[in-house]
């Protein structure tokens, strides 16, 4: 969250970070939440202006903040509240990866955020099923 | 001689603590030789950035640091108590 | 202003007066910030004669300039006010995400004045300050006020608060924050409770500005990288956070056992960080902005000891283990629960637990006299149990809650305290280790460790390994170790990050942050500054070079087994030395030329 908002105001306001991280004393345990970049946003589609769109040949949604006029359609829309009005600056945050090398995924210190092609992502969740399967047989046989 | 391990020495080890017959006569043969029997994985925590025994993890030799008594060539007895910390803590 | 906000919030709660003042540069360059800046208010504007525990002592909470950036480990915070268990300065540092939060809102310090009527707490939300009523949560356990004061602010809010114990005014109250963090020593927590507040809630939206970024940015991937790459900062306190100190100090024979009277504990195995690792540890847990994430989230199943949270650390562990007389972890890591819950400082509750078994072997005390309890070394079910009455002030209870120092008195033997300056001393045997004796005699919040980790080289060999048992380079290894300590507490930096860096890459991380250059030799002058201005609190207080002293048990009855076996402290050799080192006489008073030259005069 620090890094976010560093590497987009070059201050540290976790208020306006594109990525926030909630955590539950009781337990000790956090869970970061972040722009899911869906198919078929939400956000897009209300748009008025245009001014949420698709890169083209990609599946990441930018925000053009020239032709945005902040009517906060977008943040409304967002199933998961990823969309921020920022009062402070008067500005729609976003989550747009840092043109390809996001600073929080830099700065964590464990790991804990990857930003994964998304054919290797889910190609290696299945074979991490595939795995286990694999394993099930060979103790049964 | 006994050999006590501790932190991430357990895991490597395998054990607690270890009864040492064969003979060494100073610290740094009995390092040299645990790391032989232990491999990579006991070396990693044994040694300093540029790969020399000794580092920040501790060896005690019946409760006095070896580096009190001699540094690596510290020399050892037969019932001495050994007790080797890999760089751990603070508090 | 860069790194600070600029900005110091007063509220005084007799008159519920908000009133917000500029941070003076001066103030600001000389005295850093946390620790510094809230001990040269407190000696400007709270006499050294006050009652602590009376509505003219002020409570200070100060993050430094470096908290809510991303400088690796340096969001912590002080609590500074003067302590009503020793008299002297307080200055209680903690960990968790309450110090950067203040910044967000817009303060460098939060300074409590006056006394409410009723119980209350406060809510700052930004500009917004209000103090409300607290009436339904007053008498809550801390985990309990944390979330019920979150339901009625906001459910992000983060939150420090007294517990049962703060509001009872036990000498040994504690503040937390975050539910499971700690501002431990001194008392601070029945400061708050005299002024009947319960709680400091805050949410920020604000920036925490920088000077330079692109040379701040530089600075943090260096600092962080050295300390990623030190094994104890990197991993060793990862894998198995700072309990994994019981094992190092009982093989080398200085781990307190049963009230001091020992050096050395058989079961010590049973509950340092192996165990707790291999038994009860949930997963590792960093405060904000750290890399190191040396906090415990732990559990207990047993349904006779069952609970869970953060902890215990080394001290914890020590206390209610082997200067208890206690093997059992799972008894051990209920009282810290227990500790937290309440809001007690886990080592001097332990230390005057121990205290009480002590005087009870030596039939000082009786079942008479403690309601008709026996209190035995080992006995875990009774210890848990004086604990909660420690923190409720039930019985017995009543008695421990004013610490050792004054419980021994009572029974005539204040000898049997092991306290410095009525603060007790933690877990490291000064007959065994004789700098940290030094660092005990001489820390100027009485009984500590931290404020002078003497360990680090004595013990753990870094940055260098210099023998324990010798007195040679000792009052000049302090010293330096303090004066670091100083600044690194004032700059809202954890202790741990010196398990990587040093003095150098502070400076560099202050400098592009705030815009003010500081070399790392203006560091160790601000902490050298923030030492003696402590001091002169101090003497003026009423403290003196007579109570630079460690309890007669440690100067003079040596360790009675164990690898460290016959040794005493020899502090006697090393004071004289550590005073004239410091540019102070030979009563330990600083001489008007060193004051001139920290601009103290």
């Amino acid at each position: 969250m620090l890094a976010c908002s560093f590497a987009k105001e070059r201050q540290f306001r976790p208020a306006a970070s594109r990525i926030q991280v909630y955590t539950w004393e009781r337990e000790g345990f956090s869970v970061p939440i972040m722009c899911q970049q869906c198919t078929d946003a939400p956000c897009i589609e209300v748009c008025p202006t245009n001014s949420m769109f698709r890169l083209p040949e990609q599946t990441l949604i930018a925000h053009n903040d020239r032709s945005c006029i902040r009517c906060r359609m977008c943040v409304q829309a967002c199933p998961f509240g990823n969309v921020i009005y920022d009062s402070y600056a008067d500005s729609i945050l976003k989550c747009d990866t840092c043109a390809g090398d996001p600073a929080c995924v830099r700065l964590c210190p464990t790991g804990a955020l990857t930003f994964e092609d998304e054919t290797t992502s889910t190609r290696s969740r299945k074979k991490a099923l595939a795995t286990k399967i694999k394993d099930a047989f060979q103790e049964a046989g | 001689m006994i050999i006590r391990y501790f932190a991430m020495l357990r895991n490597v080890t395998r054990q607690n603590e270890q009864a040492w017959n064969a003979p060494v006569s100073s610290v740094r043969e009995l390092l040299e030789e645990l790391c032989r029997v232990y491999g990579t994985e006991f070396r990693q925590w044994m040694v300093d950035e540029n790969g020399n025994l000794g580092g920040l993890s501790i060896v005690l030799v019946n409760g006095t640091d070896y580096r009190h008594l001699g540094g690596l060539d510290a020399p050892l007895q037969a019932d001495d108590v050994v007790a080797i910390f890999p760089p751990v803590a603070g508090g | 202003m860069y790194g600070w906000t600029g900005t110091i919030l007063r509220v005084d709660l007799t008159t519920g007066r908000v009133t917000r003042e500029r941070l003076h540069p001066r103030d600001a360059k000389l005295f850093l910030g946390a620790r510094g800046l809230g001990a040269r208010l407190l000696s400007r504007e709270v006499s050294p004669a006050v009652d602590a525990l009376g509505p003219d002592n002020k409570l200070i909470f100060a993050p430094g300039p470096l908290s809510g950036t991303f400088a690796p480990s340096m969001g912590r915070y002080d609590v500074i006010t003067k302590s009503p268990l020793t008299g002297a300065i307080a200055a209680s540092n903690s960990g968790g995400t309450f110090g950067p939060e203040l910044k967000f809102a817009g303060y460098d310090m939060l300074v409590i004045e006056g006394r409410a009527r009723v119980p209350v707490y406060l809510w700052i939300h930004n500009d917004e300050v209000e103090i409300r009523e607290a009436g339904d949560i007053w008498g809550e356990m801390v985990p309990e006020t944390t979330e019920m004061v979150r339901l009625a602010t906001d459910e992000d809010a983060r939150v420090a608060c007294i517990g049962p114990a703060g509001e009872k005014l036990s000498l040994m109250a504690n503040i937390m924050n975050d539910m499971h963090r700690a501002a431990g020593r001194s008392g601070v927590g029945a400061v708050m409770g005299a002024k009947n507040l319960k709680a400091v809630a805050v949410v920020g939206t604000k920036p925490v500005k920088v000077a330079d970024p692109e040379a701040f940015e530089q600075a943090v991937l260096a600092a962080r990288e050295k300390i990623s790459k030190h094994p104890i900062g990197g991993k060793g306190l990862r894998l198995y956070g700072t309990d994994v100190l019981v094992n190092i100090l009982n093989e080398i024979g200085s781990f307190p056992t049963r009230n001091f009277r020992d050096g050395y504990f058989a079961a010590a195995d049973k509950i340092g960080g192996e165990s707790l690792a291999s038994e009860h540890l949930l997963r590792p847990k960093g405060c904000f902005a750290c890399t190191i994430s040396c906090g415990r989230v732990t559990k207990v199943t047993n349904p006779k000891f069952a609970g869970e949270g953060e902890g215990p650390e080394y001290e914890t562990a020590w206390g209610f283990g082997a200067d208890c007389g206690i093997d059992d972890l799972e008894a051990i890591c209920k009282a810290n629960y227990l500790c937290n819950e309440l809001g007690l400082d886990t080592i001097s509750t332990a230390s005057t637990i121990a205290c009480a078994m002590d005087m009870y072997a030596d039939e000082i005390i009786s079942p008479e006299d403690t309601g008709g309890f026996e209190i035995r070394f080992g006995d875990a079910e009774t210890m848990i149990e004086l604990v909660r009455l420690t923190g409720l002030r039930e019985g017995f209870g009543d008695r421990l809650a004013d610490g050792s120092f004054r419980l021994a008195e009572k029974f005539g033997h204040a000898e049997y305290s092991m306290s410095v300056k009525k603060q007790e001393i933690p877990a490291y045997d000064p007959r065994g280790i004789q700098g940290i004796g030094l660092q005990y005699a001489t820390s100027n919040r009485g009984g500590c460790h931290v404020r002078g980790y003497t360990i680090s080289p004595e013990v753990l060999g870094v940055p260098v390994k210099m023998d324990q048992r010798s007195t040679e380079g000792k009052p000049e290894m302090v010293i330096e170790l303090q004066n670091l300590g100083a600044a690194l507490d004032a700059t809202g930096a954890c202790l741990f990050t010196t398990f990587g860096i040093g003095a150098e890459e502070l400076a560099a991380l202050l400098s592009s942050v705030t815009g003010v250059k500081y070399t790392s030799a203006d560091l160790l002058k601000a902490g050298e500054r923030i030492w003696n201005l402590e001091r002169q609190w101090n003497l003026a207080v009423g403290l003196t070079s007579l109570d630079d002293t460690l309890p007669t048990r440690l100067l003079d009855d040596p360790i009675a087994s164990g690898p460290s076996q016959g040794e005493v402290s020899r502090l006697r050799e090393m004071l004289p030395a550590y005073y004239e080192l410091r540019g102070w006489d030979a009563e330990g008073i600083p001489t008007p030329a060193k004051l001139k030259e920290l601009s103290l005069a």
